[in-house]
Order: C-alpha cells, then sequence, then structure tokens
C-alpha cells in the first residue's frame, strides 16, 4: 500500500499569557504578564496508508486539532518531520493544497446569504476545475448527499445539517485525495450524523481518499473506522486496530432488558452496576467473563421480555484507558 | 501570466458573489451610498463656502484646496471598493475561518484584501469622478502633469493597499483591536487637506513614516505642477520602501499566526 | 442608589476590560482635533476676523466643541438594536429596574469617562501644539447657559439615541441607519465648525432641525457669541425637541415591546 502521510515526532508547544481577574489583576497583565507554555502537541508519529479511515481520537485538548492543522499547513510545527502526499505541509504549495482538504464542523466558510451553487463557482477557480469535472463531481456529491435540490437556496433558509452538507461538498469539489476531517457532525442531529457517516464512508471508498477524522460522537468513529489512533495530552497512547484497543479495554458489557414485572432496584444492584434504571428498561453493566452466568440468573429470576448484550461505546473505552494509562504514567 | 488570468477570474468571481450577497442587505447598502453621497456634498458645500471669504489657504488657491479634496474622495472610496474585505477580517480570524483561506490553493493575502470589493463604491468612484473633472476645468493642466498625476493616482491607491495589509497583519496579531481600519481612516483623513498645512514634525510623519502625504498630496502637487524630479523620486522610494515593508510584516505576522495559534 | 453604584462598577470594569479598544477610539477623536486645527490655521493665515469669528475664537471653538460632543454625543445606546434583534433584550426587562433608568446609568458612565478622556486630550493638544486661545473672555452668564444648554441637549440626543436602537423592533439592518445618522449628526451638529460659516439659507434650514442645537449651540453660548434673545430662544427650542422626542422615545418603546413580546422573544 502506498504511504500518504508520515508524521515523525511531531510537536507543537503554544506560549499563552495568564490573565489575572479583578482590578489590580487587570493592572498588573498590562505590565507583567505570566508565561505559560503548552504542549499541544508532543512528540507524535504516525502513517498513514491509501485509503485508509482512521479515527483520531482523544478528550479535549489532546491536540488532535492542532495536529490537523500542522497536517494541513496552517500550523508549523515546532520540531519533527511531516511528510503528506511528498509535499511538507506548512511550504504551503499549491500542488500540495489542491489535493487536500480540511474540514470543520460548525465554521461556515461559504456565503451565508448566497445560495451553496455560487459559492461551488468561486471554488472551482480557485482550485481550477475543470467544467466537465466540476458538473460532474457536483452532481455526483450532491446526489449522495441528497443536496441537489437544495443548491439553489440561500445558505440561510438551510437548517444547520443541511449547511454542513453544503461545506462538505464544497471542500471535496477538488476530489481530495487526502482529507482531514475535524468534528465534521459536530452539533447536528442523530439522523443527520448518520447521513454523513454514510457519506464520509462512500466517500473514501469510491475514491480511495485517505481520511483522518475527528470526533466527539464515538459512533462515527466506530462506524467508520477500523484503525484509531488515540492521543491524550499532546501524547500518542494507542495506534492500531479499534477492536483490540475494544478488547482490552473493555471489561464489562452492556446487558439492556425490558422487564415484564415490577423488580426492584436492589435486586438488580447485587447482579451488576445498574447503568439505568427507567422501568420497564434496565441497563446493567456486567464483568466480561462473567456475563453468561448473570444472563441465566436473571433469566431465571425475573420474567424479562426482551434481553440484549452490548459493547460499551468508545467513550466509555477511551475513559478506562486514560484511567489506566494515568496510573501507569 | 496564466496566474494572473487565474487571480482575475478568481477576482471577479469573488467580486460577482459580494454583489449578490449585498442585494440580500439592499436597504442598508442604499443607506450606506446615501450617507457617503451626505457627507461629500456636505464637505464640498462647507469648503466652497468658507473659501467664497478667503482667496485660498496654506498658499493653496480654492480651486487646489478643493481638487485635493477631491482626490483625497478618490483614493478614499478606491480602496474602499477594492479592499472592503479588510473590514470583515476580524472576525474571520476570532472564530477561525481564515484557517480555512489558508489551505485553499491560493494567496491568504489575496482572499483577505481584495476578497469582497464593494461594488457599490464604484458608484461613488463615478460621482467623485465626475464631480473631480469639473473642477480640474478650471485649472490650467498639461498634458505631462496630467500623465504624471494619474501614474501618482495609483500609487495613492498602492499605498492604500498597503496600510490595509498593515491592518490585515496587525489584526493577524492580536484581536484585541476590533476597529483598527476606522483609525487607518482617520489617519488617513489627515490627507483630506494638503499635508504643508501640518506643523514640520507631524509633515514629517505624514511624508516618511505614514505616507499619507505622498498617497494625497503628491498627486495633486503634481497636477498642479508643484513637482521636480527630487519630491518624485522620493515619493517612488517612499512608496516602494513602505509597500515592501507591509508585505514583510504581514509575511511575519502568518508566521506568528501559524506558530502561535491554537 | 446602590443599584446605580453596582452599575458604575460593571460598567467601569467593562471599559477597562476593552481597555485597548477604548483609548484608540480617543485617539481617532485626538486625530480629527489634529486635523481641524491645522485646516482652520491655514484658513486664518493673515485673516484677522472671518465669518465674525477671529482665529483664537475658532480654535476655542474646535476645542470646545470636541469636550461638548465628547459628552453630549457619547451613548451607550449603540447596543440596542442588537439586543433588541438577537433577544437578549429580555435580560434586561427582566430586571426589577426600569429599562430607561438602566440605561441612562450606563450612558452617564459612558459621558463621564469620554469627557473625562477629552479633557485630558485638550491639554495635551494645548501642550503638543499650543494653539493660540487667549484673550477670550469666559463670563459666569455665559458658563451659566452653557450649562443648561449642555444638559438639555446630552437629554435630548439620549432619546434620540434611545429611538435609533428601537429601530432593532421592527428591522434587522440596524446598523445602516446608524451609520447615516453619524454621518448626519457629526456634521450638522458642528462638531468641525461653527454652523454659521455656511451660507445663510443653509444654516437657517439646519436651525429648524435638532441638531445644531447638540454641540454648536451651547458651544456658542459658552464663547459669549450669541446674542441675549438668541441664547433664550435657543434653550426653548432645546427643550421642545427634548419632550418631542421623550414622547417619542415612549410611544416607540411601548409599540415596540408589543411587537417584541408577540414575536415570543
Amino acid at each position: 500500500m502506498k504511504r500518504v502521510v508520515k508524521v515523525e515526532n511531531l510537536k507543537k508547544y503554544y506560549v499563552t499569557y495568564k490573565k489575572e481577574a479583578g482590578f489590580f489583576g487587570a493592572i498588573k497583565s498590562f505590565f507583567k504578564r505570566e508565561k505559560k507554555i503548552v504542549k499541544a502537541v508532543d512528540g507524535i508519529s504516525f502513517e498513514l496508508f491509501e485509503g485508509e479511515l482512521v479515527g483520531f481520537i482523544g478528550q479535549n485538548g489532546a491536540g488532535k486539532t492542532t495536529t490537523l492543522k500542522c497536517l494541513s499547513g496552517v500550523l508549523y510545527p515546532d520540531e519533527g518531520k511531516i511528510d503528506v502526499l511528498g509535499f511538507f505541509p506548512f511550504e504551503r504549495k499549491k500542488e500540495f493544497l489542491k489535493k487536500i482538504a480540511f474540514v470543520m464542523g460548525r465554521r461556515g466558510t461559504l456565503y451565508w446569504d448566497l445560495p451553496a451553487i455560487d459559492s461551488y463557482l468561486l471554488y472551482k477557480e480557485i482550485y481550477e476545475i475543470g467544467e466537465d469535472k466540476f458538473e460532474r463531481t457536483l452532481k455526483e456529491l450532491s446526489e449522495m448527499l441528497d443536496f441537489d435540490k437544495l443548491l439553489n437556496q440561500p445558505l440561510r433558509n438551510l437548517s444547520l445539517g443541511e449547511r454542513m452538507k453544503a461545506e462538505l461538498i464544497a471542500s471535496l469539489l477538488h476530489r481530495p485525495k487526502v482529507l482531514f476531517l475535524d468534528e465534521p457532525t459536530i452539533g447536528l442531529d442523530v439522523v443527520m450524523q448518520k447521513v454523513l457517516r454514510d457519506f464520509i464512508k462512500e466517500y473514501n471508498r469510491r475514491y480511495k481518499a485517505t481520511i483522518l477524522l475527528t470526533s466527539h460522537y464515538m459512533e462515527d468513529v466506530e462506524v467508520l473506522c477500523k484503525r484509531v489512533i488515540v492521543i491524550h495530552k499532546g501524547k500518542l497512547y494507542y495506534d492500531g486496530d479499534l477492536q483490540t484497543l475494544k478488547k482490552k479495554y473493555v471489561r464489562a458489557k452492556r446487558v439492556e432488558m425490558v422487564l415484564k414485572e415490577r423488580v426492584e432496584r436492589e435486586k438488580f444492584e447485587k447482579i451488576g452496576k445498574v447503568k439505568e434504571y427507567s422501568l420497564p428498561r434496565v441497563v446493567l453493566e456486567i464483568e466480561r467473563e462473567k456475563v453468561p452466568d448473570k444472563i441465566k440468573e436473571v433469566l431465571s429470576r425475573f420474567r424479562i421480555a426482551d434481553l440484549s448484550v452490548s459493547e460499551p461505546d468508545i467513550a466509555d473505552i477511551v475513559r478506562n484507558f486514560f484511567l489506566e494509562s494515568n496510573e501507569s504514567f | 501570466m496564466r496566474e494572473i488570468k487565474r487571480y482575475l477570474k478568481i477576482w471577479l468571481r469573488l467580486s460577482y458573489n459580494s454583489f449578490s450577497a449585498m442585494f440580500f442587505t439592499r436597504f442598508s447598502a442604499v443607506i450606506f451610498l446615501l450617507g457617503k453621497i451626505l457627507r461629500f456634498s456636505f464637505i464640498l458645500i462647507f469648503l466652497l463656502a468658507v473659501f467664497s471669504k478667503v482667496p485660498g489657504a496654506g498658499g493653496y488657491s480654492k480651486e487646489q484646496i478643493i481638487i485635493v479634496f477631491l482626490i483625497y474622495s478618490l483614493i478614499d472610496t478606491l480602496s474602499q471598493f477594492l479592499f472592503r474585505e479588510v473590514y470583515r477580517f476580524r472576525p474571520k480570524v476570532v472564530f477561525g475561518t481564515f484557517d480555512k483561506d489558508l489551505v485553499k490553493p491560493v494567496s491568504p493575502l489575496f482572499l483577505s484584501l481584495f476578497g469582497g470589493a464593494d461594488v457599490l463604491d464604484l458608484i461613488t468612484v463615478v460621482i467623485y469622478t465626475l464631480v473631480f473633472f469639473i473642477f480640474l476645468s478650471s485649472l490650467v493642466i498639461t498634458p505631462l502633469n496630467f500623465s504624471l498625476f494619474l501614474l501618482f493616482l495609483i500609487n495613492g491607491v498602492v499605498l492604500a493597499a498597503a496600510f490595509h495589509i498593515i491592518v490585515l497583519s496587525i489584526g493577524i496579531l492580536t484581536t484585541e483591536v476590533d476597529h483598527l481600519i476606522m483609525i487607518y481612516r482617520d489617519v488617513e483623513n489627515l490627507g483630506r487637506i494638503p499635508v504643508d498645512f501640518y506643523d514640520k514634525a507631524l509633515r514629517f510623519v505624514l511624508t516618511y513614516l505614514l505616507p499619507i502625504g505622498i498617497m494625497m498630496t503628491v498627486p495633486a502637487k503634481i497636477l498642479f505642477g508643484l513637482w521636480n524630479v527630487k519630491i518624485l523620486g522620493v515619493a517612488l522610494v517612499v512608496s516602494l520602501a513602505f509597500f515592501y515593508a507591509s508585505l514583510r510584516f504581514w509575511g511575519y505576522a502568518l508566521q506568528k499566526y501559524s506558530s502561535a495559534s491554537s | 442608589m446602590k443599584v446605580f453604584k453596582t452599575l458604575v462598577k460593571t460598567e467601569f470594569y467593562t471599559y477597562l476590560a476593552y481597555r485597548l479598544n477604548f483609548v484608540l477610539w480617543r485617539l481617532r477623536n485626538f486625530l480629527w482635533l489634529v486635523f481641524l486645527y491645522f485646516f482652520w490655521k491655514a484658513v486664518f493665515q493673515g485673516e484677522i476676523t472671518l465669518f465674525g469669528y477671529t482665529k483664537n475664537e475658532i480654535f476655542l471653538y474646535i476645542l470646545f466643541a470636541q469636550v461638548v460632543s465628547s459628552f453630549v454625543l457619547s451613548t451607550a445606546t449603540g447596543g440596542i438594536g442588537g439586543m433588541i434583534n438577537d433577544g437578549t433584550l429580555t435580560d434586561i426587562l427582566l430586571l426589577p429596574y426600569s429599562f430607561f433608568k438602566i440605561m441612562a446609568a450606563k450612558e452617564v458612565i459612558d459621558k463621564l469617562v469620554n469627557f473625562a478622556f477629552s479633557i485630558f486630550e485638550i491639554f495635551l493638544f494645548i501642550l503638543l501644539f499650543n494653539p493660540e486661545i487667549v484673550g477670550v473672555q469666559l463670563t459666569w452668564q455665559s458658563v451659566l447657559m452653557f450649562i443648561i444648554s449642555l444638559l438639555l441637549a446630552t437629554t435630548l440626543y439620549f432619546f434620540i439615541a434611545l429611538n435609533l436602537g428601537f429601530i432593532g423592533f421592527w428591522s434587522t439592518e440596524v446598523w445602516a441607519p446608524r451609520f447615516l445618522f453619524m454621518v448626519v449628526v457629526w456634521l450638522l451638529a458642528g462638531n468641525y465648525f461653527p454652523l454659521d460659516v455656511l451660507p445663510t439659507g443653509l444654516y437657517k434650514a439646519l436651525n429648524l432641525l435638532p441638531f445644531p442645537y447638540l454641540v454648536y449651540f451651547p458651544v456658542k453660548v459658552l464663547l459669549g457669541k450669541a446674542e441675549v434673545a438668541e441664547v433664550a430662544g435657543g434653550v426653548f427650542v432645546l427643550f421642545v425637541w427634548t419632550l418631542i422626542f421623550y414622547g417619542f422615545t415612549k410611544f416607540l418603546w411601548i409599540k415596540g415591546l408589543k411587537v417584541y413580546t408577540a414575536q415570543g422573544a
């Protein structure tokens, strides 16, 4: 497989200034400001290969967005090597920028008062997209996203989700080979999240595009990415298969049931950790190895209408992961 | 050459879009236009009234002073037409959409400076030009002086571009100031009258440090034949240096941005 | 009174937070003063009196006009239109004090801060440029009438500015009307030059509008350039304008609130 992105020992530090509260604080900080160095990215390395769709996960302030900005050439790395498609992103070469896209959720960049098509025509000139290719790509993308009927509507009349679709199309008109998606589904409702998720998957498949994606919604990552990179406080903690990560850090499963009769909460607490108790629905967390025995017990003791076992979501996994790594680091 | 054609196409599309967008707020647009024309007419009336009682001021005749004011108005409105996007730059930095401009295969300076031409100002350009020629007809102008004047009028717009680039650069370095462009406008306003009216220290500042004098007064002086090769030479050298410095400053600001923003 | 003190305090902190912006805003005013001074200086070359003003009187005029406009024309009401549009007006309406009292308190702070700065600027200006301003006598009568007209002008402008903000009840395009209004006020109030410099017909027409009473009239009174009858008449007109705009403000406020609450904001 062709290597598309190579990051080696990337470091990015910021200097921020402390602000002090109150009148005297304001005057004091006017003259003398206290420096504070934030290690946003602190020596991470990884590679991406053509056609990969990789989830980039970590808590807020972990350094995800900073890394994406370094990869797309917005930020200059303090240390380390970055190679994207054979370019050093910060040189911002035209040939490089024409092959990548950086999508940021919740940051509208299209004309607010105009229909999306007017913005697209501008992108056509900026990216020097030929007439044919432009027509074809626009048609394909807007059909995939079911946006064709909205092309001539001023953006201000569209919903948040529809505007995100418009932004995505704008970023993909030049058919970038490498995509950096920063929280593409943020703020959207469940249905729209799914639509965008399916679209990202389809784009990845159809154009063999390499995609690095960050998201608050673990479902995004779970559905889209086989491989994940976990970072925390600027350091890389895990890079590999999502399922392996799950196996390692999932010590419990979710057992969800619908009851036919009323059962006191205490009775469940003897079986497992009660995550939710809203009759007739009860959700328990039960340690992996004990699941079969516990289910047997439940079924024999209570009258159950429905029962299902599932993995916990990645949010929990990552939390476990960091709880553990905090102890060991 | 191909690049120039490409940028021209991009500019036309940008301007077309900002013109269409303006239609959405055409009520505001018309009021802004009205305000500008009102201000212009009122100042003109004021100048005519003052100089109906005195023949001139500071060694300039009534017509010359009015011509200086008209040249100021022309350069000011031309730069508002061309560089209107500068007025919208701060929100772009504050809300982070400037990042999106940085990943486009086109100069971010070009987008930030020329990204939203205010087509409405073309109307004022036409009006001011007409009034300019009306007052010009009362003076005797040689073809040489007029050609040189045109050259230095363009030079004035280039200097205005440099000022706008500096405003953009400061806008990147700090988001604390929200009306920097208006401060520029007030400095520029000093050019409504010939800079010879100011005292020595101020004149020095307005010639060499913030070359409003070269931007506004020099083209007028050329028109009146009040020039020599030395004046033109100094004006060109200062303009070039100022423009170059503004570009360097932008480069510096961009570098700071890319190494410090979060 | 305690409420007022709290308001004053929070307002003052706001100015501190935006101190750089505020200092630069004052710098803009200062630049205009420099511009006007050198313009008039050039015009007065060789002349003793023009339009009934001596050189010294004109210099004093623009200095006083600067201070007066810093007091009369500074306003904290600029955000009202936006507050109506984005619904944050509701937060103020829910406070247990009248909207007008809150605005008035904010207005007073704004005016005092601007006024203090303008005094400082005038001294700085005199220090830097040493304009010829001696030889103009101020009498206690003119100072008294000046203070009366200044207070009336301030009240009048407060009501005008409120009305401008109330446009927000009916339209989202609140900035353009404000821009046009600012252009008109700054030109016609007499910030830049005594209005009687203008052609007589235009000057007389302007006097039918409220604008000349905001800056030009108080400064003229202070300089002792107005006859007794003129002063009395002017104060009366100012009073009438203030009443008219007071009524107008109340009317628009009630009408506007109906629109506002009907929209369920």
